[in-house]
């Protein structure tokens, strides 16, 4: 197996320290170098073994020799890495969600693919079992014809439980990050229902700053998809206190319902008891991000599922039609033209 | 049941209009439990129900005219269980027959119908108590909960009502009164009207405005996605309520599993209820922080109507009140307004 040279654009995501795990427990990798602005953060990847580190990340990439560029950066500026690490030939691993904006989705996509390179995004949720057997239901039949998916995101908010000030201060920053809890946690649901469904027929949304008694773009946000034969709601919420252990997501079909509950995954048919199963552990190659992406390098494979661009770029449409409804008032059609 | 009233006739004489699956499952069951009660006069278009519900629960008499029921002066009060368009009007003749009434839910499918009612009510010196009724313990508790400041600001609220279909129901009716199968009314636009959103979603809706106050707009998603019917089986609304929370209301007659639920997010604390289980959980930072399950009193059968009979014994005013019946009524509608045009339709009547 060839030996890939990784380096980070950009440490301001949180999610990056779990990825950087993940990295050194492979063999094969060589973790080259970090790029960001912010000397403490710096220092913290050097301490995570990361051997070299610059002042940003263009420097990064001027620099080193990469095959897989991470990306960290604010949701707004991953559209500049991008289109500076693919014409040199660089694999892209993106945190989620892509980008802040729809049109910087678009540009992403068409640099990866004239390029040829791998643009990875990574959803944490991708990577869990209970997920992956319930989508597998789904996608199977098990509960007839699906007609309405939710996930609820919610929590304290971003500075509430405990993230670094580097990460909150783009999350509460409507430009850099999209928006607010709508972009942040919206986003998950709609990458789960552009991955099973496609894209809606339109969406609408709402966004309020319901309790934060500080600058934010919005802490309370929904989003209503409208498919042909399904409803899905994205739940976002900054200001959550405890979350009841209900099924989430949930699904209901024509013949059941199926929901993961903690660990596990409560599947109910019609007429019947609901019962509980333990989903088995995801196959190698699977298991988190980047195994997942040195497996499709590997193999020669795209990305796929909820990680790929094409699915991700889709979600940022959702995300996209939210946002715009919820300042309109008015639902989106999807596709969305532009104003 | 506590009686104050000084009046000759301290037991309720009541009719029923409207004699199908609703008032066998329901209404009937539920008043013949009440002492102070006397069934006087079964009416429905179908003679064999007229006849049948009257043999079953002792009335004394039957008629297929409800006219024949508002001109009689033994009939204090009436319970009108008819097709959905007609509970509003047919109450208003009810009430103007000087009479008390309950009201099936929905409480009307035209605004213009709603309207009249709560006109019709206002004047009249009788009860209007419009279903659906909601102060069981488990809700009493939640809007306890939430008043006290325990939640802190609710945020987010969440409610759904939802069951498999309503043509099981009612074939199970057609086979209870031995008549030959036909479709079922509830997919007949031209006889229900409207679909899912107002036979179930009206339980959702009546809860979030029952806990959360009035609703300021709303968009909805409102489609038929199974049944061989004529109007909706599915709908999802997003409200903005008066108070800024954000809420989403839920209901289909898909579901294969029956299931009520209602959740209230609020900053200091969270709230979970299930109807069907009659369950509270409640998750608060202070004094101590945690879930809890508040112990509640067993479930209570025959609540909504031991609530209209107590009412009219003791004068006192049924809740919920016309008048936020209605508003529930202006959401359902503002909710296919704005699937039509696709856009937030503002409401314009606001919670008594």
């Amino acid at each position: 197996m060839k030996k890939y040279r990784v380096g980070f654009a950009g440490l301001v995501h949180d999610h990056i320290w779990g990825q950087i795990e993940y990295w050194k427990a492979m063999s094969d990798i060589e973790l080259v170098a970090a790029g960001d602005p912010n000397p403490p953060l710096l220092e913290k990847a050097r301490a995570n073994g990361v051997p070299q580190t610059y002042d940003s990340w263009e420097e990064l990439l001027e620099k080193e020799e990469l095959d897989i560029v991470e990306v960290a950066t604010d949701n707004a500026s991953a559209v500049r890495v991008v289109e500076a690490a693919a014409p040199r030939g660089l694999h892209i691993k993106i945190e989620k969600p892509m980008s802040a904006r729809l049109e910087q989705a678009n540009r992403m996509v068409s640099a990866a693919e004239k390029a040829g390179v791998q643009l990875m995004i990574h959803w944490p949720t991708a990577f869990v079992p209970a997920n992956a057997l319930m989508f597998q239901m789904i996608k199977r039949g098990d509960i007839g014809q699906p007609y309405y998916f939710r996930l609820r995101c919610a929590h304290a908010g971003p500075r509430e439980i405990g993230c670094s000030h580097y990460f909150w201060e783009w999350l509460y920053d409507e430009e850099r990050n999209g928006a607010g809890a709508l972009i942040d946690y919206c986003c998950y649901c709609a990458d789960m229902c552009s991955y099973l469904f496609g894209l809606p027929q339109s969406v609408v949304g709402i966004r309020s700053v319901l309790a934060k008694e500080y600058p934010v773009p919005d802490d309370n946000a929904m989003i209503l998809m409208k498919y042909e034969n399904l409803f899905g709601v994205a739940e976002a919420c900054w200001t959550e206190v405890a979350t009841p252990l209900q099924p989430n997501p949930i699904c209901l079909g024509t013949e059941g319902n199926v929901g993961v509950v903690g660990a596990e995954v409560v599947v109910q048919k019609r007429d019947g008891e609901a019962e509980t199963i333990d989903p088995p552990p995801l196959s190698e190659g699977q298991q988190n991000g980047p195994a997942y992406l040195i497996s499709c390098l590997e193999a020669g494979k795209t990305v796929e599922g909820q990680c790929s661009a094409s699915v991700s770029r889709d979600a940022q449409e959702i995300l996209e039609g939210g946002l715009l409804s919820a300042d309109r008032g008015e639902a989106i059609r999807i596709p969305i033209h532009p104003a | 049941m506590r009686c104050e009233r000084n009046s000759p006739m301290d037991t309720v004489r009541y009719a029923m209009i409207g004699c199908g699956g609703i008032a066998h499952m329901f209404h009937l069951p539920e008043m013949t439990r009440i002492p102070q009660t006397e069934f006087v006069v079964a009416c429905d278009l179908r003679e064999n129900r007229a006849r049948l519900t009257a043999e079953k629960y002792g009335a004394n008499e039957w008629t297929t005219d409800y006219r024949n029921v508002l001109a009689r002066d033994d009939v204090e009060a009436v319970i009108v269980a008819t097709y959905h368009p007609t509970h509003a009007p047919i109450a208003c003749e009810v009430l103007e027959a000087g009479k008390h009434v309950l009201v099936q839910k929905p409480m009307a499918t035209r605004l213009e119908d709603a309207d009249r009612l709560v006109e019709v009510a206002a004047k009249s010196s009788k009860k209007t108590y419009c279903l659906p009724f909601l102060w069981m313990p488990e809700y009493e508790l939640a809007a306890e909960i939430i008043a006290s400041g325990d939640l802190g600001k609710v945020v987010q609220l969440r409610a759904r009502a939802a069951h498999d279909g309503p043509e099981g129901y009612y074939a199970g009716t057609q086979k209870a009164f031995h008549e030959q199968p036909e479709q079922c009314v509830f997919f007949q636009k031209a006889i229900s009207e409207q679909g899912a959103l107002f036979d179930m979603g009206v339980y959702a809706i009546s809860v979030l405005t029952g806990l959360a106050g009035s609703a300021v707009r709303v968009v909805g998603s409102v489609k038929t996605l199974d049944k061989n019917a004529e109007v909706d089986d599915t709908a999802s609304l997003l409200l903005e309520m008066e108070s800024g929370a954000i809420a989403v209301a839920e209901t289909t007659w898909c579901q294969a599993a029956s299931a009520e639920e209602v959740a209230i997010f609020g900053t200091e604390g969270t709230l979970h209820l299930n109807p069907c289980h009659h369950s509270l959980r409640l998750y608060v930072k202070k004094p101590k922080e945690g879930w809890f399950e508040p112990q509640l009193p067993p479930p209570q059968q025959g609540a909504a109507h031991r609530h209209f009979v107590e009412c009219i014994l003791n004068d006192q005013p049924p809740k919920p009140s016309p008048g936020q019946a209605r508003h529930v009524v202006e959401i359902m509608l503002a909710a296919l307004q704005s699937w039509k045009e696709e856009r937030w339709v503002p409401l314009r009547s606001r919670m008594p």
